[in-house]
């Protein structure tokens, strides 16, 4: 069964996309941007967030509780594969601002565990040492960093 | 007229993702992350494939 997801657009850049959520609390457009954050390591970080109706800006401390959760995960993570895979040898840096929501990117890895590991690299800070190892399932992290296998 | 309005809808909508790729739009995301980095360093993994 394939996850459902949100259909997306993306900048010509592909490093900027935005799709809209479907829910209780209406219609709330989502924005996603991969920034460079250290040039040697090609490591980029994952921003997430909705954009304000009334300005344009992406607030990105919002929790919307659209009731969709798991097709935001999905097509967050659909992004950010067709990211990798158009950027030989870059990772993605993804860092929650809450444990909450980092409990939620584990969960969604966790979930797909099985197939991510196929073709991509899954790393995580451990919390108690902030270490960097291999995906443990259901052991707490801080962030996470994706990469291509190669 | 109609094709023409999808069509220019479509430009437009380009050109605005276009415009807000080309900022920052998570400016604190980013120097969080920057400062998570500086602080506990790279995995082996990345700092092997940055030499």
């Amino acid at each position: 069964m394939t996850a459902e997801k949100y259909e997306f657009e993306g900048s010509d850049s592909e490093d900027y996309f935005e799709f809209i959520s479907h829910g209780p609390k209406g219609e709330i457009t989502k924005a996603v941007q991969f920034t460079l954050i250290d040039e040697d390591a090609k490591l980029y970080n994952l921003g997430m967030g909705d954009l304000d109706p009334l300005t344009g800006n992406v607030l990105d401390d919002v929790t919307t509780d659209n009731k969709d959760t798991e097709k935001i995960l999905n097509t967050v993570g659909e992004i950010a594969r067709q990211f990798i895979d158009k950027k030989p040898n870059c990772s993605i840096l993804i860092e929650g601002n809450s444990n909450s929501r980092n409990r939620l990117y584990r969960i969604g890895i966790n979930k797909n565990l099985d197939i991510i590991a196929k073709k991509y690299r899954v790393i995580g800070l451990e919390e108690q040492n902030l270490k960097w190892e291999r995906f443990i399932k259901n052991t707490n992290y801080l962030a996470f960093i994706i990469s291509k296998r190669s | 007229m109609a094709y023409t309005g999808i069509k220019k809808s479509k430009t437009e909508k380009k050109s605005n993702l276009n415009l807000k790729a080309s900022k920052d739009n998570f400016v604190s995301k980013t120097e969080s992350a920057k400062k998570l980095i500086g602080k506990v360093g790279l995995p082996l993994e990345l700092k092997l494939s940055k030499q």
